[in-house]
């Protein structure tokens, strides 16, 4: 059952507003990849929990602060936008559903992957910080 | 010596990996404790043998998120020997 959308809106605007794209059908979600499918791009499983309150969404738009990072970020919600999650998640199979989550690509291949887990009683300090490095991992944009 | 219930605070609604003197080891989202003092654990899966046996489920659980195989359980607080966040990875701690 989703979530009331006047309930999530401020959850979904905290990235939009930041300018992060926002992926609701399966469709839109192979056309970003496949548009971004020569660079880095990161999709974030927004979710309405406590620790992506508090942790998550501060965490990464934190990050996106650092020199270097993804060319591209998008944006879907749990069990809300079920078709684009779904089809990001299918992309990560040994992965469990599970949100916040982060799964970042290069040349339309996952690279990496942040679970939940990582977020739970964190700090944005310390989210921007797993990020930051899997950024300078993968990534090469210099913001 | 802090009792489980000190760690309330620090634990709640994260995912914890559960040692028991039963030899198990039990990996999931901690919800607190019941009426009669029971662990209680959501979205969990479980492994036979401590957390030095399931070293390889315990690093993938890690890396990729807890493939959930139980809804909830509760566990006698008694028998819980070894409790800590997924993220402190306390197998590989060495005690």
């Amino acid at each position: 059952m989703p979530y009331p959308e006047e309930m999530i809106a401020p959850m979904r605007s905290e990235l939009t507003d930041n300018g992060v794209t926002e992926l609701r059908t399966a469709d839109q979600a192979k056309a970003w990849l496949e548009s971004n499918k020569d660079k880095t791009a990161m999709f974030v499983v927004n979710s309405v929990c406590g620790c992506a309150a508090g942790a998550a969404r501060p965490g990464i738009l934190l990050s996106l602060e650092n020199e270097v990072k993804p060319d591209a970020v998008a944006t879907g919600f749990a069990g809300n936008d079920t078709e684009s999650v779904n089809f990001i998640r299918s992309l990560v199979p040994q992965a469990p559903p599970s949100s916040p989550s982060v799964y970042i690509f290069k040349q339309g291949k996952p690279v990496a992957y942040v679970p939940r887990h990582v977020f739970e009683g964190g700090h944005p300090e310390s989210v921007a910080g797993h990020l930051q490095r899997e950024y300078e991992k993968h990534c090469t944009k210099v913001g | 010596m802090a009792t489980l219930q000190d760690r309330d605070a620090e634990l709640h609604d994260s995912t914890v990996v559960v040692e028991t003197s039963k030899d198990q080891t039990f990996i999931g989202r901690y919800l607190g404790f019941d009426e009669k003092g029971n662990l209680m654990l959501g979205s969990l899966d479980h492994f036979h043998g401590g957390l030095g046996k399931n070293v390889e489920r315990l690093e993938q659980a890690l890396q990729w998120g807890v493939w959930a195989s139980i809804d909830k359980a509760f566990l006698p607080q008694e028998e819980v020997t070894r409790i800590d966040l997924l993220n402190r990875a306390p197998w590989r701690q060495g005690n």
